[in-house]
C-alpha cells in the first residue's frame, strides 16, 4: 500500500514537471507561430504587403480586415534596421514583435505624423548611434531590439475600400533595410 | 537415512520454487508499477498541459458585458499559458500603444451567437481614435459575401441621432448596416478600439461597449 502511494506521489510530481516543461517549452518549439508563418512569406529585410482581408486573416486571425499590413522580417545582429515610409491614412501604427510573437514596442501616427522613420537597434548599437548622430535623423524613433531577430509590422487603416490599392503601394514603398552595410563599417 | 535425505532434498526444492515464485511476483509488480507510473505521469502531465492551453483564454480576461479582452496577452508580461497558446495559434495581437480587441461569442443574454439568427448591435461614441467591428467564424476566418463586407468602422458606420449606430447581423440581406453570418454556424464578433486610454485594461469597466441583442432566428 505504502509502495503504491509513494509511486503515485512520484508520478504526480513527474506529471507536474512534464506540465511545466511543456508549457514553457511550447513557444520555443511551436512551428505554427507567427515567426514561422512570416518566415515562409516575407524575405529578410523586405516589406511583404498584405492588402487582402482574407489573406490577412489567413496569416493570423488577429489581423483586422479593415487594415492593410506591411510585414518586415528583420535581423539586427549585423546592423540596426531602418524603417521609413509615408502614409496618407488617418491611422497607422508600427509594432515591433519578437520571435515569440510578443509585442515589445508599438507606436501610432499620433506620435509620428504621416512619416514613419524608426530604427530598430540593440543596446550596443544604440551606443554606437549616439556617437554617430549623422547616421540617423533627429526625428528618428529608436526602438530597442530585445532579440537579434524579429518582425516589424505596419498596420494601415483603410477608411474606404478605394484607399486599399494606394495604401498597398505606400506599404510596398516602405524601406526596411540595415542602417549600414558590412562594407560601410570596414 | 535415505528417507531423511529425500525429505531434505524435497524441502530444498520447495524453497527454491518459492524463491523463484517470489522473484517472478516481484518482477510482475515492478512492471505493473512502471506502467502505472508512466500512465499517471505522462497522461496527467500532457493532458493537463493540453487542457490548460486550450483554456488559456479564461485566464487574465477582462469582461465587459458579452465582450472579453486580454490586455496583456501579447505583451512580455503575458502568463506562460497565454504565451504557449499564442505560439500554437500564431497570433499577432495589437500592441499596447495600438489598442485593444474585444471578442463576443454570445449575445447580451449569454446565448452563443448563431449564424442562422439576426442580432442587433447598438452603441454610441467610444473612447478611441477609431474602432472597427468584424464578424468572423469561430476559427477566425471571414464570412464570404459578394460585397466583401467583413465589418464596419467608426468612419463608415451610419449614425443615428448624431452618435449612435446600429448594425444588424444575419444570413439574409437586411437594410441599413448589415453583416452576413453563415446559417447554422456559430460566429463571433471582434470589436477593436485603436488608440484608446483603456488599452492596458485600466478603467475598462467604464467602457460602454456595444450591446448585442437577439432579434429572430430562421
Amino acid at each position: 500500500m505504502i509502495r503504491t502511494i509513494l509511486l503515485i506521489c512520484a508520478a504526480l510530481t513527474t506529471a507536474a514537471i512534464i506540465h511545466i516543461g511543456t508549457i514553457f517549452s511550447l513557444p520555443y518549439f511551436a512551428k505554427n507561430d507567427i515567426w514561422h508563418k512570416v518566415l515562409e512569406l516575407a524575405p529578410l529585410n523586405r516589406v511583404y504587403v498584405i492588402s487582402s482581408p482574407t489573406e490577412a486573416v489567413k496569416v493570423s486571425a488577429d489581423l483586422d480586415p479593415a487594415f492593410a499590413f506591411g510585414l518586415c522580417r528583420v535581423d539586427v545582429s549585423a546592423a540596426p534596421m531602418l524603417m521609413k515610409g509615408t502614409f496618407a491614412n488617418d491611422f497607422w501604427s508600427l509594432d515591433y514583435v519578437d520571435q515569440m510573437g510578443r509585442s515589445q514596442f508599438s507606436l501610432t501616427n499620433q506620435i509620428s505624423g504621416p512619416k514613419l522613420n524608426a530604427v530598430l537597434a540593440t543596446k550596443g548599437q544604440q551606443r554606437l548611434l549616439s556617437e554617430r548622430p549623422d547616421l540617423i535623423d533627429e526625428t528618428t524613433i529608436v526602438i530597442t531590439a530585445t532579440d537579434s531577430k524579429g518582425i516589424l509590422l505596419v498596420r494601415a487603416f483603410i477608411a474606404s475600400e478605394r484607399d486599399r490599392p494606394p495604401t498597398a503601394r505606400s506599404l510596398d514603398r516602405v524601406l526596411c533595410k540595415p542602417l549600414w552595410d558590412d562594407a560601410d563599417t570596414e | 537415512m535415505t528417507a531423511f535425505s529425500e525429505k531434505v532434498a524435497t524441502e530444498a526444492e520447495d524453497a527454491l520454487d518459492l524463491n523463484d515464485r517470489n522473484r517472478e511476483l516481484g518482477r510482475v509488480r515492478l512492471i505493473r508499477d512502471i506502467i502505472l507510473f508512466i500512465v499517471v505521469a505522462v497522461g496527467l502531465g500532457i493532458g493537463s498541459s493540453y487542457l490548460a492551453i486550450n483554456n488559456a483564454d479564461k485566464l487574465a480576461v477582462f469582461k465587459v458585458g458579452p465582450w472579453h479582452a486580454w490586455p496583456d496577452a501579447s505583451s512580455p508580461k503575458a502568463n506562460p499559458y497565454s504565451k504557449a497558446d499564442q505560439a500554437r495559434r500564431g497570433s499577432l495581437m495589437l500592441g499596447s500603444a495600438e489598442g485593444i480587441a474585444f471578442v463576443a461569442e454570445t449575445d447580451d443574454e449569454g446565448t452563443p451567437l448563431d449564424g442562422g439568427c439576426q442580432y442587433r448591435i447598438t452603441g454610441s461614441e467610444l473612447p478611441a481614435r477609431i474602432w472597427t467591428v468584424t464578424l468572423a467564424n469561430m476559427n477566425g476566418t471571414l464570412v464570404e459575401n459578394p460585397s466583401e463586407r467583413f465589418g464596419y468602422h467608426s468612419q463608415n458606420v451610419a449614425r443615428i441621432n448624431g452618435s449612435e449606430f446600429e448594425i444588424v447581423t444575419g444570413p439574409d440581406v437586411s437594410g441599413g448596416d448589415w453583416l452576413k453570418s453563415e446559417a447554422n454556424k456559430p460566429f463571433k464578433l471582434i470589436f477593436r478600439l485603436y488608440e484608446t486610454p483603456h488599452a492596458s485594461g485600466d478603467g475598462y469597466s467604464e467602457i460602454r461597449l456595444p450591446q448585442i441583442a437577439w432579434m429572430s432566428c430562421q
